[in-house]
């Protein structure tokens, strides 16, 4: 069963404290929806490996910005991706399309 | 160089969020001579004009151009003195034997917290006491 991602979630520790933390953020929240979006455009158009990169960026900055589970995820994809197991990135990416959500806190 | 803090240090990464952030931890340390590259090849151009001084490059692995190990084994030999320090998501044992083993005093792996950060730069200060004393 898939778990739904947490509106709200903490950065990793003493992040919160950095004066510009907080339009850090904003901005990866901003580009959120298109990176997901291109995710799928590389999906669609077959382009694996950029995919996996494409992941593996988002699985490095998510947990700096409070989406552990997001970037968990992103992870799984580059995993399977780099395995060669095409489907199981795919239905991963169809996890991260569904359990997406606005961070409404950081958006604040 | 008069303070540790006066020391300058470049950040490479190809995703401006996480240079904005590294950036921000260690201005937050009391460094501000900070310069930002945003792929291996613009980090590896910064770090080959050796007519600026470079104390702490700190290089993510996964860039467009060259990889943040790439431009480091490049750089090493033009910046024996230089503290170069990896970062990167990918936490495999493998990576952080072939940084380390490559030159790289440090690895970070992401996500990363303020202490990890901070952790470093104490590493990289208590270094440079040594080496001036």
């Amino acid at each position: 069963m898939p778990t739904k991602l947490p509106s709200h979630s903490s950065a990793a520790p003493g992040l919160d404290a950095l004066p510009e933390f907080a339009a850090i953020r904003r901005t990866f929240e901003e580009t959120l929806p298109g990176r997901l979006a291109l995710l799928h455009q590389l999906a669609a158009s077959g382009q694996f490996e950029e995919l996996a990169r494409q992941a593996h960026m988002l699985k490095g900055s998510a947990g700096n910005f409070g989406r552990a589970e997001l970037g968990q995820l992103a992870g799984t994809i580059e995993q399977h991706l780099r395995q060669g197991d095409v489907a199981t990135a795919l239905g991963a990416l169809d996890h991260i399309d569904t359990h997406h959500q606005p961070m409404k806190g950081s958006l604040a | 160089m008069n303070s540790l803090k006066d020391a300058r240090i470049l950040i490479a990464d190809d995703e401006g969020g996480m240079r904005n952030l590294l950036a921000s931890i260690v201005k937050s340390n009391g460094y501000s001579d900070i310069e930002m590259a945003s792929d291996g090849q613009k980090a590896l151009d910064i770090l080959r004009d050796t007519r600026r001084k470079f104390d702490i490059a700190m290089l993510d692995i996964d860039m467009p151009g060259f990889t943040g190990i790439e431009v480091m084994r490049m750089a090493l030999a033009l910046r024996p003195d230089c503290f170069f320090i990896i970062v990167s998501a990918h936490s495999g044992v493998e990576n952080v034997k072939s940084a380390i083993s490559s030159g790289a005093k440090g690895f970070v792996v992401k996500p990363y917290n303020t202490s990890k950060i901070m952790d470093i730069l104490e590493r990289y200060e208590r270094e440079a006491r040594l080496v001036k004393a």
